[in-house]
């Protein structure tokens, strides 16, 4: 998720083309982000249609936004805190009840890839039992964990995104992965430390 | 670094979000505390038995983005604008369809009244048509009728100069004719027996009684008869006997008789 000088100039060159009403400026703009802001959504939502609707809805606020843009504004960090800000606000509003990811999308995330049917049934065990760890995490913890472990924010992006310190989003990262630790000691994932 | 101060930083540390000197620390402080130590392997083993792999989107899911955006922009546009721009289209699509009613009913009365006008022009000239074609063409029944009076013409000019040969005996023609047409003179004029015996009697057998008929219309003055329109389905009914008595071999027997 770090952006690169050539990405920032490509934005910008990119916004600037669309303020002077080149409307497939705009096209371009999507398809570059769009990868990246559904991965977002996802991690945030676990949903992948509620996911796509996010994606959308992100799209249209910065089509609405994208005229007020200077060159010196980051287009990656707009994006994020806005489909972070949409993504929780949704899921608050629904309550976390479809917090949960599909036994697809956990399976895909796994990326079972393997012919050996032992091992792609321990690898979907470890999902299943993963997946149920992490959905037990606190609401924060879980949301830093996601969008670290799948590489979609930096720390600092984080921290912009949920208004706290690097610092912070460090400590919720550390407890995340102390919480898993905790809940999968005993399963196959960590027997052989037990063992030792 | 304390045991709690490493436990704080091993979360960054597996994916590598610590500065130079926190890693360094962090790893010194392993080196020494067993119980760190495996703490930070459990943790690995648990964030590496996790894919990290996200998602993608599928050409079709990103059409559908592109689509659904475009969509909902066009219509944040059109519900941007002012009302009475929004209405514009619908307020000028009312007035022109008042204009255009306007215009249709002031127009509809005139073409009504042009429609009353014309419609009889119309069936005049249909009329006139059909009347035209069934006096260009006959029926059959005309046709042939027709032919057939022309055999009886030709049967009165044969007649006529037998008469001037003196060969036949015939009445004066100003006594059966005039200005009656030949179904007139066949119903009231009487018959001269002489003249039909002579000239059907001895070959056709029974009498005829169109024959004197025939042959008092002279080849000069039949053509005003058969001209006559008002005449011509009682000239078909005459004439539909005629061949019987004009016959072609009778006509051209009788001068070889006479001869």
């Amino acid at each position: 998720m770090q952006q690169t000088g050539a990405a920032v100039s490509e934005d910008g060159v990119l916004i600037a083309r669309f303020q002077n009403g080149e409307a497939e400026a705009f096209d371009r703009l999507m398809a570059i982000h769009a990868d990246k802001v559904f991965a977002l959504a996802w991690g945030v939502l676990q949903n992948r249609e509620d996911a796509l609707d996010a994606t959308q809805e992100v799209f249209i606020k910065l089509h609405g936004a994208l005229a007020r843009f200077s060159a010196s504004d980051n287009l990656n960090a707009w994006l994020y805190r806005v489909c972070l800000n949409h993504c929780i606000d949704r899921k608050r509003r629904s309550r976390w009840t479809s917090a949960e990811m599909s036994d697809e999308d956990w399976e895909r995330l796994q990326g079972s890839e393997s012919d050996d049917p032992e091992f792609r049934a321990y690898q979907s065990e470890t999902a299943r039992i993963i997946r149920a760890a992490v959905d037990r995490l606190p609401e924060r913890q879980r949301l830093v964990f996601i969008l670290r472990h799948y590489k979609l924010l930096t720390i600092n992006e984080i921290a912009q995104a949920l208004g706290c310190t690097p610092g912070a989003v460090k400590a919720h990262l550390s407890r995340a992965t102390a919480y898993l630790r905790d809940r999968l000691k005993g399963t196959v994932i960590l027997e052989s430390s037990e063992v030792d | 670094m304390k045991c709690r101060q490493a436990q704080e930083l091993m979360g960054a540390y597996l994916y590598g979000d610590l500065s130079p000197e926190e890693m360094r620390d962090l790893r010194l402080h392993t080196l020494e505390c067993a119980v760190c130590r495996e703490d930070l392997a459990a943790r690995g083993r648990v964030v590496s038995s996790l894919s990290d792999a996200t998602p993608k989107l599928s050409d079709e899911e990103r059409q559908r983005i592109a689509w659904s955006v475009k969509g909902a922009v066009t219509r944040r546009r059109f519900e941007e604008r002012p009302l009475i721009v929004r209405l514009a289209p619908a307020v000028a699509l009312a007035v022109a369809v008042l204009v255009a009613g306007f215009a249709l009913g002031r127009v509809t009365p005139q073409v009504g009244k042009n429609a009353a006008a014309r419609e009889p022009t119309k069936q005049d000239v249909v009329s006139q048509a059909q009347v035209e074609v069934t006096e260009k063409t006959p029926p059959a029944e005309t046709k042939i009728d027709e032919a057939a009076a022309k055999k009886a013409l030709a049967a009165l000019q044969l007649l006529d100069s037998m008469k001037s040969l003196g060969a036949i005996n015939v009445p004066n023609r100003s006594e059966a004719s005039g200005s009656r047409g030949i179904q007139e003179r066949s119903r009231s004029a009487p018959q001269p027996e002489s003249a039909v015996k002579m000239s059907s009697e001895p070959k056709t057998g029974p009498r005829n009684p169109l024959t004197p008929d025939v042959t008092t219309a002279s080849s000069s003055s039949p053509p005003k008869d058969f001209a006559e329109p008002s005449d011509k389905t009682e000239m078909v009914t005459d004439q539909s006997r005629l061949p019987k008595v004009t016959d072609p071999k009778n006509a051209e027997t009788i001068p070889s008789e006479s001869q």
